[in-house]
């Protein structure tokens, strides 16, 4: 539509012009709008004249409403034109093309063409934009991309280079220039070698210079370089890793040295072994080059004494001299580590410079590094142990640390060594020292110190020879074990004062054994105290000074006893006799002095000999004291006399009693060599107090009866009294005249009867024997007595018993009625182990039931021997017969005590019975007698009743059955026979009141 | 070092320290003994020991085998493990190559 030169045409022509330019303008129009990129035209002012559908589109506007506008004001949206176009426009030119960036981020070139009329200003212009957004970001990746891989390969921390095929160095990145230790420039054009990688990776060292060498994997790979095939190579630096790799190791090793020599410490017998030990593990456990131990030796070069080594190149040691002094010579390391007591390290042997002198030698056996450790002893540094590597660099604070230990171990077992062989010592030391304990003579005790006790916690083997226990019954117990209940003594105080007051004492003591036999002990006692001074143990020392004491006592005993016969001598028997009279004087006793004198000794050693006669002595001493009583001395008081002291006699016609027992000692023969000898004696004895008050007038009054007894004709017995004497005699006819009796029935038996207290009937009788002298009857109490001491009394008794039970069984066959009979049984019947068959025998010869037969007894009896009386009427019960208890009342036994025995009846004394109705406490002694006896079961009868009242007082308290003289006195057989033939009874008077 | 008589030589340079070289040496020596009796020279070089001579030789690394005779001097890195191979990548053998 530019074309507006045309109005020199006809209309038709014009119409058609018209038309033709129309459809030009749409054909234009068309062509424009199918055009995808963006177009329009302007005119020389940039005001939009065309513009195609692509534009619109982009500008976002209707094409009415930008016709004439500015383009700036549509797209692109800006101020003013662009400036390739406003520059085409002015300048003229063909054409421009420019880019251009819409805030969106797209880029689009804009080409313009200038519409030129020739030789006149451009109407306008066309432009076509065309978006080159994609384009543009390819571009800038691409330009990025190689920026980006530069960068990479430049600052990579492998090395990377481009090799040609002959191994020349094309390109070598940075990192490749600090592994190699040389500039990149260097490195490019070198002659590097043709990389060989095998399986893929191969491990290269990498020398620099004044540097020790990197470690790299290296990997390669086919690169075009330039047009040609060359060989890619990427350096890995992987040294510190192989340096801790190496370290790791290297530690590890370390570790399993050190637990090595843990064992050398456990198992070397002495400090060679273990240093040997150390070293060999050094070198072969841990890897080292070589290792070695120097003692430290106190000379005058304070020189270091090589003593053990291991490794490669053990010259070294003979090639240098090491020595701890500070000189020239001192300046090795191990010196140094002696002298400063620290380790000493040295990295790299080539380049220390401190210690010149030996640093060839070392660096000529292919040591590298060296760690040299002090090896202490008490605080101090007393060698050197010197350890070398064959690399450099090798010692870090890890291994330095463990390598420090390790030289703490070897002190250690230096030390304990030493302590060992020192302990050992001490052992055997102590193992001497049990020993001597051990074997001592002397019980040694050790005491726990601080518990209560204190408790005994050793006993030597000698403890127990003396005191008869066992370790196991003393060990935990206190020393109080051996005093028993002997507690007050003298010394006790000094052992109660060593044990609380920790301090030393010696006390002598009373112990006694564990067969309670008594023995001396002269106790130590020591405390024992640890380092720190505190008392832990105490230590007794047991001397026993039993024997000791028993020599003391032998020379007293000599002092007092004589020689031959080991009896008291005369000074001794003086000194008891003296002590016998005081005593007998204080209680108001009698007693008597016996004068014994061999008859015939003095011919005996005559014809015999003196050896006999000493032995006749000797014998005669022996039977003397085997038959003295407790209390009674036997002594000899010269030549063939000897002395026996008979204190505290009932009697003095006692003293006749005894001396029979002495005299009948020397009836059997003495045996002699080749013959037995009878020998007999004569006695004489003085009384105290009738036949003097001092040992001296008694003595010689003894021995003057001796010598009447000798003139009366030898082998007798006199007094000193002629009144003894002849009661003496009197008694001797008396039982002359018993034994008579018995033999001849001199005796008589009598019975008083028993009354029931309810039916007032006869129930029983006491057989009482009497002795017929003519016309006269004598009492058991005048020779009671006398047939007990003579032994008649068996005899007699058997008798009583035996008439009494032949008796009762006529009376019982007669038809009478039936009767118990009472029979009195004296002490020493009862205590006749004969007794009970005897008694069984008479029974059964007789035929009598034994529940008629009833045996008295006087609490005296049982109380002797209680056990065995126990026995014997526990027997007698077993036979059947009844058992009294006579005159009680009179003992001192309580009725509880007597219930231990089996007794049926109890007979009151008769002195109770005598003060009924008299003596209120009588009374009340006999009520309460009766009432008890009844509570244990037994029947009480009365003796000695001889009035109403008494017989009233008693039926009244309860008492079963009553005998005296107000029923009957004893009567002969005769007369109780005609008693129960009667029927004899009692009227049982009654209590008045 | 080399007489004239000998065909080859090589320098090993190594910084091991431990005798794995030492037997590489053995192996190549086993190798070209096979194929050139007595006409070769195999020298092990301890750069740590002799590192003025690496230097020298302008070794930058280890394991480094220098053909050093006769020329071209040729030079190898890596992995050397293999006798046959290098030699063959030297060119001295073929792969093929039994005893000529």
């Amino acid at each position: 539509m530019k074309n507006k030169r045309s109005d020199d045409k006809s209309l038709g022509q014009l119409q058609a012009e018209l038309e033709r330019l129309t459809q030009l303008d749409r054909d234009w129009q068309e062509l424009f709008d199918t055009v995808g990129q963006p177009m329009m035209q302007h005119d020389r002012e940039y005001r939009l004249v065309r513009m195609n559908r692509a534009y619109l589109q982009r500008a976002g506007r209707q094409r009415e409403e930008l016709i004439g506008k500015p383009y700036w004001q549509a797209f692109p949206r800006q101020q003013g034109p662009l400036p390739g176009c406003r520059a085409a426009l002015e300048r003229g030119l063909e054409s421009s093309s420019e880019e251009f960036v819409l805030p969106s981020g797209e880029v689009f070139v804009s080409r313009s063409y200038p519409l030129v009329e020739p030789g006149a200003a451009p109407t306008g212009g066309i432009h076509i934009f065309e978006d080159i957004t994609e384009r543009w970001r390819v571009a800038q990746d691409l330009d990025a991309a190689e920026r980006r891989i530069r960068t990479i390969v430049e600052t990579a921390s492998d090395g990377i280079l481009a090799l040609s095929l002959d191994g020349t160095v094309l390109y070598a990145n940075p990192a490749t220039a600090t592994l190699l230790g040389r500039r990149q420039d260097e490195l490019v054009g070198s002659h590097i070698g043709l990389p060989i990688t095998g399986e893929g990776i191969t491990e290269l060292e990498l020398l620099r210079p004044a540097q020790p060498a990197a470690i790299a994997e290296m990997r390669t790979s086919a690169l075009e370089w330039g047009g040609q095939t060359a060989f890619l190579i990427v350096l890995h630096d992987i040294t510190r890793r192989k340096l801790s790799e190496e370290r790791l190791h290297r530690i590890n090793r370390t570790y399993a040295v050190r637990s090595a020599c843990n064992q050398i410490l456990v198992t070397a017998q002495d400090e060679l072994a273990l240093f040997q030990g150390f070293c060999d593990h050094l070198v072969n456990t841990g890897g080292y080059r070589f290792a070695w131990i120097g003692r430290a030796r106190q000379d005058e070069l304070n020189s270091i004494e090589p003593v053990a080594s291991a490794g490669q190149g053990s010259d070294y040691l003979e090639r240098v001299q090491f020595t701890w002094g500070k000189n020239r010579w001192g300046m090795d390391p191990g010196g140094e580590a002696i002298r400063t007591d620290l380790p000493i390290i040295i990295y790299d042997i080539k380049q220390d410079r401190r210690h010149l002198l030996w640093r060839s030698e070392a660096v000529a056996r292919g040591f590298c590094g060296l760690i040299a450790l002090p090896v202490r002893l008490e605080q101090q540094a007393i060698g050197v142990l010197c350890i070398y590597t064959d690399t450099p660099e090798v010692f870090d604070d890890e291994e330095v640390r463990l390598l420090e230990a390790l030289a703490s171990d070897l002190s250690f077992g230096l030390h304990s060594l030493r302590d060992r062989s020192a302990r050992a010592e001490a052992e055997s030391t102590l193992k001497i020292r049990n020993r001597a304990i051990e074997a001592s003579l002397n019980g040694v005790i050790i005491f726990e110190a601080n518990r209560p006790g204190p408790p005994v916690l050793y006993v030597n083997p000698a403890f127990g020879r003396i005191t008869g226990y066992s370790p196991e019954e003393v060990i935990g117990r206190s020393v109080d074990l051996l005093y028993g209940e002997d507690v007050e003594q003298p010394d006790m105080a000094k052992i109660e004062g060593a044990f609380s007051h920790h301090r030393e004492t010696t006390a002598l003591l009373r112990n006694y054994r564990k067969d309670g036999s008594l023995f001396w002990n002269e106790l130590h006692i020591a405390p024992v105290r640890d380092t720190a001074g505190v008392v832990t143990h105490f230590v007794g020392i047991i001397n026993d000074l039993t024997e000791h004491k028993r020599y003391e006592e032998q020379l007293e005993f000599q002092a007092q006893h004589d020689a031959l016969t080991g009896l008291p001598n005369r000074v001794l028997m003086q000194d008891r006799l003296s002590q016998a009279i005081a005593l007998a004087a204080r209680r108001d006793r009698k007693l008597a002095v016996l004068f014994l004198d061999l008859d015939h000794l003095k011919d005996i050693n005559d014809s015999l000999g003196h050896a006999t006669g000493d032995r006749v002595l000797q014998e005669t001493a022996y039977r003397l004291n085997e038959c003295a009583r407790d209390g009674e001395t036997v002594a000899r008081y010269g030549g063939d006399e000897f002395v026996i002291i008979l204190p505290e006699i009932a009697e003095a016609l006692e003293a006749s009693h005894i001396s029979d027992r002495f005299l009948s000692a020397l009836v059997k023969p003495i045996s002699v060599p080749r013959q037995t000898l009878q020998v007999t004696a004569s006695m004489g004895a003085a009384i105290y107090p009738r036949d003097g008050t001092e040992p001296a007038t008694l003595l010689r009054n003894a021995d003057t009866a001796m010598y009447r007894a000798k003139e009366l004709g030898r082998d007798r017995f006199q007094f000193y009294t002629a009144e003894l004497n002849l009661r003496l005699k009197e008694r001797l006819h008396m039982r002359n005249r018993l034994r008579r009796a018995i033999d001849q029935t001199e005796l008589e038996l009598h019975f008083q009867p028993q009354i029931d207290m309810r039916s007032g009937t006869i129930i029983g009788f006491e057989a009482l024997v009497r002795l017929r002298s003519g016309n006269r009857l004598i009492y058991p109490t005048r020779f009671i007595s006398l047939a007990e001491e003579s032994g008649l009394i068996n005899s007699l008794g058997e008798w009583v018993l035996q008439v009494a039970c032949a008796q009762t069984k006529a009376w019982q066959n007669a038809g009478l009625p039936q009767v118990t009979t009472a029979v009195n049984l004296s002490p020493r019947q009862l205590s006749d182990p004969a007794l009970v068959p005897m008694v069984e025998r008479i029974l059964k010869e007789c035929g009598l039931e034994s529940r008629f037969l009833e045996l008295e007894l006087t609490e005296n009896s049982v109380g002797r021997d209680p056990q065995a009386m126990g026995h014997r009427l526990k027997a007698l019960k077993e036979v059947g017969l009844l058992l009294a208890i006579d005159d009680f009342g009179t003992g001192y036994s309580s009725l509880s005590y007597l219930t231990q025995f089996p007794f049926d009846k109890l007979k009151i004394d008769r002195s109770f019975v005598n003060g009924i109705a008299t003596n209120p406490q009588a009374e009340n002694v006999a009520a309460s007698i009766i009432a008890m006896a009844h509570t244990m079961k037994m029947k009480v009868i009365a003796e000695g009743c001889e009035s109403a009242e008494q017989a009233a007082f008693l039926s009244d308290h309860g008492c079963d059955q009553l005998q005296g003289f107000l029923f009957s006195r004893p009567v002969p057989a005769t007369r109780a026979e005609q008693f129960l033939r009667q029927g004899k009874r009692m009227n049982i008077p009654i209590q008045p009141g | 070092m080399a007489d004239d008589q000998t065909e080859y030589v090589f320098r090993l340079y190594s910084s091991d320290k431990h005798a794995k070289m030492q037997v590489l040496v053995n192996d190549f020596q086993a190798v070209l003994e096979k194929h050139f009796p007595g006409g070769y020279h195999v020298e092990l070089i301890d750069v740590l020991s002799d590192p003025d001579q690496a230097t020298e030789d302008r070794v930058f690394v280890t394991p480094t085998l220098v053909k050093a005779h006769p020329e071209p001097v040729q030079r190898i890195i890596g992995n050397l493990s293999k006798p046959d191979e290098v030699l063959a990548i030297l060119g001295i053998l073929t792969r093929e190559t039994k005893k000529p």
